[in-house]
């Protein structure tokens, strides 16, 4: 009887691990993970030809290029190739509120969790400048949470991407404009 | 394994996972908070350091403190402690809320203040729900470092509040399982799973010889 009641219990602890094992893949391809939900990108690019390329965060090992995306009907394009760059956002750098986002992949943003408060955010742009944000915040909320996206009045950038058990949180960090320089 | 105790192994997978997943639902149209990463209304309080208070906890914060107007039924406190971790608190008025509707919002987390003038508010009864997030303190990017305590600013006046609710939520936590973007953790996930599930074979087949 102990037996039968150990075999039953193993198979269903097996069946159970290998059932979360198969979500955990369909999430991870998941395309409408990232999105937060009801949220229309409503601000107007003001610099046009100009576009982010590279993003890097030096502490925690964050080094990748940037794609530009759009957004469709409510529904934002993420790029696998990289982070993705909302293109209705305003430019990084520019007055309002810059939205990158990526997949919490380990060759995109999985690491993006450790961010802190007082990091550096570097962001390349085309016109061979580097525009450096410093984080002011960070935040894990749930995907109804988009007031975390809404225009800014002052020169921010928001980047995020998914945590949580099955991706169900938002992991967002905050930023402002600290300078402005030509990278070589 | 019986069909019976496959299929109810599934069906609690399924309940599992659509439980964990699923969205609060709220009978009650809730108006919507700016964030204090991203912080706009009027500034109505701002204290650089100081000690402060936070409604449904009774200890006293030392920290920046932004008090942010955003309409006259809604405000938002965020308050952030060198340490950087902030709170924010979000404050409604409660007026025109029915008894039952307060208490599913209570439920819900939301601290029922019956006097806002303690807080530095209005005369009126108040909700005001917390949550945490991580915030720099002072030195950097000013508005977005906010923290919530704002206009009890004194520090002393939580007590005067109605606490129900514990100070911060732990907005921050999320489960320490396997991540989607790991596909190492994925793969070690299902490499237990059918660890477990042919011991578990293995071990029924030998019962029964």
């Amino acid at each position: 009887m102990a037996m039968k009641t150990l075999a039953n219990t193993s198979l269903a602890t097996g069946a159970m691990l290998l059932l979360y094992s198969s979500a955990l893949v369909v999430q991870h391809y998941n395309p409408a993970r990232l999105h937060f939900w009801g949220m229309n990108s409503v601000a107007i690019q003001a610099e046009f030809n100009i576009r982010p390329e590279r993003i890097v965060i030096k502490r925690i090992g964050i080094d990748v290029p940037v794609v530009s995306v759009p957004s469709f009907e409510n529904r934002w394009e993420i790029s696998p190739e990289g982070a993705s760059y909302l293109e209705t956002s305003p430019l990084p750098g520019t007055q309002g509120n810059s939205i990158i986002y990526g997949h919490n992949w380990s060759s995109i943003f999985q690491h993006l969790t450790n961010v802190k408060p007082g990091d550096f955010i570097e962001v390349y742009m085309s016109d061979k400048t580097r525009r450096v944000f410093g984080v002011t915040a960070t935040q894990t909320v749930d995907p109804s949470a988009t007031e975390v996206l809404k225009p800014a009045s002052d020169r921010h950038l928001t980047l995020y991407t998914c945590t949580g058990f099955l991706d169900t949180k938002r992991f967002v960090v905050s930023a402002t404009l600290q300078s402005q320089i030509a990278s070589n | 394994m019986g069909t019976t105790t496959k299929l109810v192994t599934t069906a609690l997978g399924f309940i599992l996972i659509a439980a964990l997943t699923a969205a609060n639902v709220h009978a009650i149209d809730m108006p919507a908070f700016p964030s204090c990463l991203v912080p706009s209304g009027q500034v109505k309080a701002q204290y650089i350091e100081g000690t402060h208070g936070i409604v449904g906890d009774a200890g006293v914060y030392t920290g920046a403190d932004i008090v942010y107007t955003v309409n006259k039924d809604q405000v938002i406190q965020c308050f952030c402690p060198p340490e950087g971790q902030g709170i924010q608190t979000n404050w409604m008025k409660a007026t025109g809320l029915y008894e039952n509707e307060i208490e599913q919002l209570k439920r819900e987390g939301w601290i029922y203040v019956p006097t806002g003038s303690v807080w530095g508010l209005e005369n009126e009864a108040y909700l005001a729900k917390n949550t945490a997030y991580s915030c720099l303190s002072q030195g950097g990017a000013g508005s977005s470092a906010g923290g919530g305590g704002g206009s009890s600013s004194s520090g002393g006046s939580s007590s005067g509040s109605n606490g129900t609710g514990g100070g911060t939520s732990a907005g921050s936590n999320t489960a320490g399982l396997a991540s989607t973007g790991s596909w190492i953790a994925i793969l070690e996930t299902a490499i237990i799973g059918a660890f477990f599930a042919l011991g578990g074979m293995f071990v029924k087949k030998g019962s029964r010889s």
